[in-house]
């Protein structure tokens, strides 16, 4: 059974999607992202992208839910607004356009684990070769996060630091705090 | 602001979960060269276990709680910690964040290998400090400083 697994999730990722697109209520949308999160991570880990999965579970499932939770706090959640069927109905050209590109482009992906894929051929195995010789890190992603790609990590992690900044600077200001 | 949402069975599991959320984010960030982990995840952890009281309790308690100053200021020692990191082997003449050449003891690959620690210890910390900064800027009465401990 273990196979299908990550089929299975796509398809129930597929259905949480659609829940999403037609559920009104502020908090179960908060919570199917969550779950639609929960859901991504287990198949990324079923693909074999563990470090993937593990991020995935723990921003998207955990700290994602929180902030949009604490978000509501700001907001009415029974104010909704719903746009006239026209203008909703608009919205469906560049959703179905862009959704039958990607669809189109599938043709093109390289296959599920192909060794031959371009991503495969460049420098990816001297990494996975070399980790263990030259930074005793048999954990591939480890390595090439913190040593061989170390200075996109520093500038990753100071983008972050960057984004608190400008969030505390544009809450911690208001003129008119809600108490 | 986040009150205190009265109820047995959180405050009973409160405790276990804080610490269970702790041991696995310092698990994730010292057995990140092995599995899965690192200190992104680490820090994400870390932030969990320290807003989980406040969402709780509705303020923070116990020994580390932080404060809102004090998490922008974990989130900036953490990103500066590493930048050291990156920038002490350029001062002695070496490429930037080359980790063989610092003085951490051992072969080549060892200081590698505790200069990756290292450098995940700081986004651990920046990365923790970074999403308390938000939570707190979200969640509650603001004006710069500590809401209500």
């Amino acid at each position: 059974m273990i196979v299908y697994a990550a089929e299975i999730l796509t398809i129930l990722l597929a259905v949480s999607a659609l829940a999403l697109v037609f559920t009104r209520d502020l908090f179960a949308v908060v919570v199917l992202l969550s779950v639609y999160s929960g859901l991504l991570a287990g198949a990324f880990a079923a693909m074999g992208a563990v470090d993937v999965a593990f991020m995935e579970a723990v921003v998207g499932t955990s700290m994602s839910t929180v902030f949009l939770l604490s978000l509501m706090w700001w907001i009415d959640p029974q104010e909704a607004t719903r746009y006239a069927l026209g203008r909703r109905l608009l919205t469906l050209v560049p959703t179905l356009g862009l959704g039958g590109v990607l669809v189109y482009g599938i043709n093109a992906l390289p296959a599920f684990g192909d060794p031959n894929a371009p991503a495969m051929r460049h420098i990816s195995p001297v990494y996975a070769q070399q980790s263990v010789a030259d930074m005793a890190t048999p954990n591939v992603v480890a390595a090439v996060l913190a040593d061989y790609r170390s200075l996109d990590t520093l500038m990753e992690a100071a983008v972050v630091v960057a984004a608190v900044l400008a969030c505390l600077l544009i809450l911690m200001h208001r003129d008119d705090p809600v108490v | 602001m986040i009150r205190s949402f009265d109820s047995v069975m959180l405050r009973t599991l409160l405790d276990p979960l804080v610490a269970a959320l702790q041991l696995l984010a310092v698990y994730a960030l010292l057995h990140g060269h092995y599995s899965p982990g690192g200190g992104f995840v680490a820090g994400i952890l870390l932030a969990a276990s320290l807003i989980l009281p406040r969402l709780t309790r509705g303020h923070p308690t116990g020994r580390f709680a932080l404060t809102p100053r004090g998490a922008a200021i974990m989130a900036a020692v953490g990103i500066i910690f590493f930048a050291v990191i990156g920038v002490a082997p350029m001062v002695i003449g070496h490429d930037m964040l080359d980790y063989a050449v610092l003085p951490l003891g051992g072969e080549p690959a060892m200081r590698r290998s505790m200069g990756i620690l290292l450098i995940e210890v700081g986004v651990t910390l920046a990365v923790a400090g970074a999403m308390l900064s938000i939570f707190y800027a979200l969640s509650g009465p603001v004006g710069g400083e500590d809401p209500d401990v």
